[in-house]
C-alpha cells in the first residue's frame, strides 16, 4: 500500500496536501506493494551533449551545472531521473540519472528508459487537436457536441453558451474537478474512452470561458474528439500522427505498456526512510489526460517540434502558423498574471514567454518548459513522486542560464488607500480546481489560502501546511512577491472580491470562502462535536460502571439481605 | 422413560419456551419503545461518529492519501458511516422531541439527551460540508 514520502511530521502534512491538490495536475496516482528496497547511487548514463547555443554556448556547462543540480536529489528525492534540454536544432543535453529500478539495479537511460509522464501527455493531445484544426476537421470555437454524433459522450447544455475545444484546452469548460482521473489499480478495469467519458462525466459547474479550472475531464474529452473526427482510437491517433512522424518510438498511451515497446518502463517508486521501495504502477481511464509513457530522448523530439514552428528535423507536425497559433494566448485571466496558451500555461514572469506543463502520477513526476524567445526546451522526469519535485531543477536552470530576469525588489504604488484595499482583499479563498462535492473536498478545505494586512503597506499570505509569503502592492489590488516572480491580482467589484488570482497557480483561481465552510469553522465544529461525543460517551460508561457497582454492593451487602 | 421423567423434560421444554417468548417479547417491546431506541439511537450516534474520525484518519494513516481515489474496502466502509452517522442523529433528534413532548426521563437526561442531538446535527452540518454526505 502506498505511503507517501515523508521525513518528519511536518514534511507528512505537506505532502499529504501537495499529493491531494497535486491530483489536480496528475494523471495517475498509485497504489503499491513492497518489493524491495536500496539505497540509490548517483549514477548517469546515456550523455548525449552536444554543442550548444543561446543561453547554452558550451553544452559541457550546462552539463556539468545539471549533474551538480541532479546529485544533490539522486537518492533523496528520488531514485531516478532523465533529463532532456533542446534548441529547436538539436538535442543539447540527454541524460539519465540514477536507477530506473531500484530492485534490479538498472540505471536510467534517456534514450531507453520509459516514464510515466502524467499530464504532460495533455500537450500530446492538445497537438492532436491543433492538427485537427489545422486539416479543417476540428474548430476552437465550435460546440463540441458537434463532433460527438456517433458518440455516446454529450455535454449538457447547462448554461447558454456551449463548451468548446478553446475552453478544453485552457481548463475554462466550467465542469466541477474531481481530480481523479479514474485511476484504476488493475489494468482489468480500464474501460473504453467513451464509456469512462460517459459515466464519469462531472457536472457543469460554472459558464464556459470565464474561470479557470483544470480539468483532467475537459482534456480526456479532447482526446476522445480528436478520436471521433479521424474516426479511429485516440491512441492510435497519436500513435500514427505524433508519435511515428517524429521518431517517438518508445512512447505511447497504452496502458500496461505493451511488452513489444521498444524500451525499458522505470518502476514506481515511494520513498521509505533513507531509501526507495518499488511498488505497483496504476492505470489512467482517462488515457488523453495523463497515460502517455516516454523517454526524455523521445519528449525532446516533441519540443524541438514545438520550437521549430512545428518541425524537426524536416518532419512537419503542425503548420508554422498552426503552431504559432497553438503558442499564443487563448485565455486572459488577468493582464498582471500567467495566462493560458492552448495547452500550455504561461510559467514563471509573465513576460518572460516561458510555456510550461507539469505532470505527476502518485509514484512518477515531470516537468516540461518551453522558453520560445531562448529556443529552449526543458524536460525532466523522476520515477518518484516527492514534495519538491523536478520543477525545482527547472526552476534552477532557468535562473542559471537567465531565461527570465530575476526577481526585483517591488515598489510600492504610490496610489494612497493601501492599507483600505489590504482590508478589503483579507479573508480566506479557495482554488476552483479542487472538488466542490465528495470526499475529496476535504483537500479543498486543507489547500485553504489566508490573506491578511500586514505591516507597512503590505500583504501576509499563509496556508495551513505553513507556506508565508510577503507581497507589495505596485498597482491598486495587484501586489508582488517579496522575493520572488509571483503576483497576486484581485478583481474587486463593490469592495468585494469575486477572484483572485495567483501567478504561480495558472491551472485554477481563487475565490472567497462562504462563512461556513472556512476552516475556523470546520475545526471548531467538528472540535465541539467529536469531544462532545467522546465526553458524553465516557460520562455515560461511567454511570452505568458506577450503578452496576453500587448495585452489585448492595445485593452482597449481608445486613441489607437480612433486612429484607 | 417414567411419567415423572417426561413431566420433567415437558416442563424444561415449556421453560425454554417461556425464555425464548420472554426475551422475543422484550426484543420486540424494545424495537417498539420510542424510549430505548432513542437512547440507543444516541448511544449509536456517539460510537459510530468516534469511529468514523477514528476509522477514516486510521486509513488515511495507514493506507495514504491515495485510498480517497482507489477507494479499498476499509474506506468503502469507512465512508458508509455518514450516512448511518446521518439516520442515528435523525433517531436521537426524534427522540429529544418526543423527550419534551412526553416528559420522557428526567430533566437532565431529556436536556443531554437535546444536546447530543445538536451535536448530531452540527456533525453532520461539516459532513455534508466537506462531503460525505451526499445530499
Amino acid at each position: 500500500m502506498l505511503r507517501l514520502p515523508t521525513s518528519d511530521a511536518r514534511t507528512d502534512r505537506s505532502t499529504r496536501r501537495s499529493f491531494l491538490i497535486g491530483l489536480g495536475s496528475l494523471g495517475l496516482a498509485g497504489l503499491g506493494t513492497a518489493a524491495g528496497r536500496t539505497s540509490a547511487a548517483i549514477e548517469s548514463q546515456s550523455t548525449d551533449s552536444q554543442s550548444g547555443e543561446g543561453p547554452f554556448p558550451d553544452a559541457d556547462e550546462l552539463e556539468a551545472f545539471v549533474d551538480d543540480v541532479m546529485a544533490e536529489r539522486i537518492g533523496t528525492t528520488t531514485p531516478g531521473a532523465s533529463v532532456a534540454v533542446v534548441s529547436r536544432d538539436t538535442s543539447i543535453l540527454t541524460k539519465g540519472y540514477g536507477t530506473a529500478d531500484v530492485d534490479a539495479d538498472i540505471p536510467v537511460r534517456a534514450d531507453e528508459t520509459v516514464f510515466r509522464v502524467g499530464s504532460v501527455g495533455k500537450l500530446v493531445t492538445y497537438t492532436a487537436v491543433m492538427q485537427g484544426v489545422e486539416r479543417g476537421l476540428l474548430d476552437l470555437d465550435t460546440d463540441v457536441n458537434s463532433y460527438l454524433g456517433d458518440s455516446a459522450v454529450s455535454v449538457p447544455a447547462t448554461y447558454d453558451d456551449p463548451v468548446t475545444l478553446r475552453h478544453l484546452g485552457t481548463h475554462t469548460a466550467g465542469f466541477e474537478s474531481k481530480l481523479d482521473p479514474d485511476i484504476v489499480d488493475d489494468p482489468a478495469a480500464l474501460d473504453s474512452l467513451e464509456t469512462v467519458l460517459t459515466a464519469q462525466q462531472p457536472s457543469r459547474i460554472r459558464p464556459s470561458g470565464e474561470l479557470v479550472g483544470y480539468s483532467n475531464y475537459g482534456a480526456a474529452l479532447a482526446g476522445h474528439i480528436v478520436a471521433e473526427a479521424h474516426d479511429t482510437t485516440f491512441e492510435g491517433y497519436v500513435q500514427s500522427e505524433i508519435f511515428e512522424p517524429l521518431g517517438m518510438t518508445h512512447s505511447t498511451f497504452a496502458q500496461p505498456v505493451p511488452d513489444d515497446q521498444p524500451g525499458d518502463l522505470a518502476a514506481p517508486h515511494v520513498r521509505d526512510r533513507e531509501s526507495f521501495l518499488v511498488v505497483d504502477d496504476v492505470y489512467i481511464n482517462m488515457r488523453p489526460a495523463g497515460s502517455l509513457s516516454a523517454t526524455a530522448t523521445d519528449i525532446a523530439a516533441f519540443m524541438r517540434a514545438h520550437l521549430g514552428d512545428g518541425a524537426v528535423d524536416g518532419t512537419r507536425l503542425l503548420d508554422a502558423e498552426t503552431a504559432e497559433a497553438m503558442h499564443s494566448r487563448h485565455h486572459v485571466r488577468h493582464p498582471a498574471v500567467t495566462d493560458w496558451r492552448y495547452g500550455f500555461h504561461e510559467y514563471g514572469n509573465p513576460d518572460a514567454n516561458l510555456l510550461g506543463h507539469s505532470g505527476a502520477t502518485v509514484n512518477f513526476r515531470s516537468h516540461l518548459l518551453l522558453a520560445p524567445d531562448h529556443d529552449v526546451g526543458i524536460f525532466i522526469a523522476y520515477n518518484s513522486n516527492p514534495s519538491e519535485g523536478p520543477k525545482a531543477v527547472v526552476d534552477e536552470i532557468v535562473a542559471e542560464f537567465g531565461l527570465q530576469d530575476a526577481p526585483t525588489t517591488p515598489t510600492l504604488t504610490s496610489r494612497p488607500g493601501g492599507q483600505e484595499r489590504a482590508e478589503t482583499v483579507a479573508g480566506e479563498y479557495s482554488l476552483s480546481y479542487l472538488p466542490q462535492s465528495g470526499p475529496l473536498q476535504v483537500a479543498d478545505l486543507l489547500a485553504h489560502l489566508f490573506v491578511e494586512p500586514a505591516t507597512n503597506g503590505r500583504l501576509r499570505t499563509t496556508t495551513l501546511e505553513g507556506d508565508s509569503r510577503q507581497w507589495v502592492e505596485t498597482e491598486p489590488y495587484v501586489y508582488e512577491e517579496v522575493g520572488g516572480h509571483d503576483v497576486l491580482a484581485f478583481e474587486v467589484t463593490d469592495d468585494e472580491v469575486d477572484v483572485l488570482y495567483m501567478n504561480s497557480e495558472p491551472t485554477g483561481v481563487y475565490q472567497p470562502v462562504p462563512f461556513h465552510e472556512r476552516q475556523f469553522v470546520t475545526g471548531s465544529v467538528l472540535g465541539t462535536t467529536v469531544s462532545g461525543f467522546g465526553l458524553s460517551l465516557a460520562g455515560w460508561s461511567g454511570y452505568s460502571v458506577w450503578q452496576q457497582w453500587k448495585q452489585y454492593r448492595t445485593d452482597d451487602d449481608p445486613a441489607m439481605e437480612d433486612s429484607e | 422413560m417414567t411419567d415423572q421423567h417426561t413431566s420433567q423434560q415437558r416442563t424444561g421444554t415449556e421453560h425454554e419456551h417461556l425464555d425464548r417468548r420472554g426475551y422475543t417479547h422484550g426484543v420486540k417491546r424494545r424495537l417498539t419503545s420510542a424510549l430505548w431506541l432513542a437512547r440507543a439511537a444516541s448511544i449509536g450516534l456517539r460510537s459510530i461518529s468516534i469511529g468514523f474520525v477514528i476509522l477514516f484518519v486510521f486509513i488515511l494513516e495507514t493506507g495514504g492519501d491515495l485510498t480517497l481515489i482507489t477507494r479499498p474496502l476499509p474506506m468503502q466502509i469507512a465512508l458508509t458511516l455518514p450516512y448511518l452517522i446521518a439516520v442515528l442523529t435523525l433517531g436521537t433528534t426524534a427522540g429529544a422531541l418526543l423527550a419534551w413532548r412526553y416528559r420522557y426521563w428526567s430533566l437532565p437526561v431529556r436536556i443531554h439527551q437535546t444536546v447530543l442531538a445538536l451535536l448530531g446535527l452540527a456533525f453532520c452540518w461539516q459532513l455534508s460540508t466537506l462531503g460525505f454526505l451526499a445530499v
